[in-house]
């Protein structure tokens, strides 16, 4: 073995490392936050939807709080609901395109979507500089975006938050049932840097979980959180703010992070546009991002073909882990590149031409979407001044 | 795969989850029992699964060469223990009715089975003497007190701690007198302290085996999920109304066919193995029915296990050809 091939070598076993840490964490956030394993639920889904998920059947969604319930809902052909927004601080990215072709896979099932487009904390967390800009980005971009995805308007709520400020006096009504001693403690000293935030936090985000279980919505009923499980706390908040004030505890649903490209231990991140691929990017661009992405291959190709790669710890396999429909050719190229059969280069043109495609398409029914207005949450909330 | 030894039997996967015999055949007699109590809703078809399995474990076993004697206890008197049960008499009196229905079940499958009743079996002299000596060492055993918690559910155990473990103890003190245990699941706990206590009174070697849970019928897969204790441990086999789902059990001479066709087809049921499959169970019980009725090899057609619909249509032909027709119910 010569000195290229030794560090080659080495360099296989920090990848192995990084991929038992990435699982570690995922396995280690379910016990010490008091999730339960999706496991035990994986496998009567499998076994019983008429259509299978690339979130279930990969282990995207790993883990749950609460979700038992929604099981007979769904058994019985019954509606529920979901709620999940996103801070409209840039365009999506594919990321964010997880976490909606999971919310229309739960729609398929039988959820009423409610997306709050929270400018209102993009604005407080400076990550633009008026709530005019964020504004500017969610109904030119996103909300085109999110329909485009295909969500069936009769289903499908969608809210930006600076026009839909009813809200607030929700907000105001929860902020009276939570202490900021409990918000400080939950979020830390840090994530409260000003009254904003704070309101925002303890109360705003709370009244975006709770708002399909006020009177003008039907009343109380079981509400599902898809989330990251870097937002565990806010509904850990929420199941307990809920029962103070007799609404059913938020069910929480957690799925793994789009893997960033630079660092697959990091997630895609809008603010980070090297670490997230943007459902506006050029193929041009997109192709760069992929060929410049972190592989869990090693350089030396004779060190991969006898030790194979590593596509737990590797950002461009996982492009295809999340989102391409096929399972069996997924399964595949995992088998193929673990055993060294084929190289990182291959997968980066397999990646690059299946993202292109993908994101050209997305681009393509994104402009053709005119009609937003039967998506908007337009509904006045009466009940919280009465 | 053919069940021909006592081996094959113990490791068959469908109908054993788990057991401390290991299948070797002692030059005593083996003493084989099954226990059971009852309630007022009837005999149910998941009962034929213990007697079908305790019957032949013990023609296995001789057939190996070992002098068996198997038997059925009803727990008669522990039927109508737990403060909750109404109408404590007429239950108790149902004992013998019991009895002669379990011996027309062996009677029609020729099962080589003693039936007999705990109220009769609590006057035998050994099991006083049993119960005598296992009394005093339980009680100054906060290990086995603590085992002896968890053979209670939880809506339970005061009464059981007010009575000092009575039922657990003359659970116990009854099956120490004899070698090889037939139970459900949940029942390890029991034979733990039997395991414990069983040198005491000079019977070591006791053992357990432990028979795949049993699951309601007629549910879809959320009832599982929801239901993680029900997922683990099943419903009392023997109890029609445990956990009040009689609705969903097969009731021999209750449940009319149509019926049972109805719960059959709208179970959930995969073919993942490791789920609750009580379609496979209802299956399993009319195969060890068919193989004391024509003397052929107990056998699971395979096949059946990866497509649900073809398990569905055999369990419920069988259950007629095999269970209803003989017994007299179709």
């Amino acid at each position: 073995m010569n000195d290229f091939e030794a560090l080659a070598t080495k360099d296989h076993a920090s990848k192995l490392k990084l991929a038992a840490s990435i699982s570690k964490y995922y396995q280690g956030k379910t016990t010490d936050l008091g999730l339960s394993d999706f496991g035990r639920i994986k496998a009567y889904l499998e076994a019983s939807l008429p259509e299978q998920s690339r979130f279930i059947e990969r282990d995207i969604i790993f883990a749950h709080l609460g979700f038992e319930p929604f099981t007979s809902l769904i058994a019985e052909g019954k509606p529920f609901t979901v709620v999940s927004g996103l801070n409209p601080s840039s365009p999506l990215h594919l990321g964010h395109k997880v976490m909606f072709d999971m919310l229309l896979f739960l729609q398929k099932l039988g959820a009423d979507i409610y997306i709050p487009i929270t400018n209102d904390e993009s604005y407080l967390d400076g990550k633009v500089k008026s709530l005019g800009e964020s504004r500017k980005i969610a109904y030119e971009h996103i909300i085109p975006s999110i329909i485009a995805f295909g969500f069936d308007p009769k289903k499908t709520k969608i809210f930006v938050m600076s026009d839909y400020p009813e809200i607030y006096n929700f907000a105001l009504q929860i902020s009276k049932n939570v202490t900021n001693k409990y918000v400080a403690t939950v979020f830390g000293e840090d994530g409260l840097d000003n009254s904003g935030k704070a309101f925002y936090r303890s109360a705003v985000q709370l009244a975006e979980i709770l708002l399909p279980q006020l009177p003008e919505f039907g009343g109380k009923k079981p509400t599902l959180i898809p989330v990251g499980i870097d937002q565990h706390p806010y509904i850990l908040l929420a199941r307990d703010v809920a029962k103070k004030m007799g609404y059913v505890p938020p069910a929480e649903l957690v799925f793994k992070f789009q893997n960033g490209l630079v660092n697959p231990f990091d997630k895609m991140s809008g603010s980070k546009p090297k670490t997230a691929i943007f459902l506006s990017d050029t193929p041009e661009v997109i192709a760069k991002k992929i060929q410049g992405a972190y592989t869990g291959a090693v350089s030396s190709l004779a060190v991969h073909q006898k030790l194979g790669a590593v596509p737990e710890a590797c950002s461009v396999f996982a492009l295809l882990q999340f989102h391409h429909p096929d399972s069996a050719y997924v399964q595949d190229l995992y088998t193929q590149y673990k055993t060294g059969k084929i190289a990182s280069r291959e997968i980066k043109e397999i990646a690059t031409k299946f993202i292109c495609e993908l994101v050209l398409d997305h681009q393509k029914k994104a402009s053709a979407v005119t009609k937003t207005d039967e998506f908007i949450l337009k509904q006045p909330l009466s009940s919280v001044l009465a | 795969m053919k069940t021909t030894t006592i081996n094959d039997l113990l490791h068959d996967k469908h109908l054993v989850n788990n057991t401390s015999f290991q299948g070797a055949v002692a030059k005593k007699p083996l003493r084989i029992v099954y226990g059971e109590t009852y309630d007022s809703y009837g005999l149910t078809l998941d009962s034929l699964k213990y007697y079908f399995f305790t019957a032949m474990a013990a023609q296995l076993l001789a057939g190996q060469g070992a002098s068996t004697e198997a038997s059925v206890i009803i727990g008669d008197l522990h039927s109508v223990k737990n403060k909750i049960v109404k109408d404590k008499g007429s239950l108790l009196a149902t004992a013998s009715s019991r009895l002669a229905a379990i011996n027309k079940v062996a009677k029609v499958y020729g099962l080589s089975l003693k039936v007999l009743l705990m109220s009769d079996l609590f006057e035998d002299a050994d099991f006083k003497k049993r119960l005598a000596i296992i009394t005093p060492i339980f009680n100054d055993s906060k290990e086995m007190q603590d085992i002896a918690k968890k053979t209670v559910l939880q809506n339970r155990l005061s009464q059981e701690v007010q009575s000092g473990f009575q039922y657990t103890l003359e659970e116990v003190a009854l099956i120490t007198g004899y070698d090889i245990k037939i139970g459900p699941p949940r029942e390890v706990h029991y034979d733990k302290l039997a395991q414990l206590l069983g040198a005491k009174v000079g019977n070591p070697d006791f053992c357990g085996v432990y028979l795949r849970p049993t699951y309601p019928l007629g549910m879809g897969f959320d009832y599982f999920i929801t239901h993680p204790e029900i997922e683990e441990f099943g419903l009392t086999p023997y109890k029609a109304g445990s956990n009040q789902l009689q609705a969903n059990r097969i009731v021999l001479g209750v449940t009319s066919p149509a019926e049972c066709k109805k719960l059959i087809d709208s179970s959930f049921i995969s073919t993942n193995q490791t789920l609750p499959n009580p379609v496979l169970d209802v299956y399993i019980i009319t195969q060890l029915a068919g193989h004391f009725l024509s003397g052929k090899p107990f056998e699971i057609d395979e096949d059946l296990l990866s497509d649900t619909a073809k398990l569905k249509t055999a369990a419920y032909e069988k259950l007629m050809t095999n269970i209803f027709k003989p017994l007299g119910y179709a």
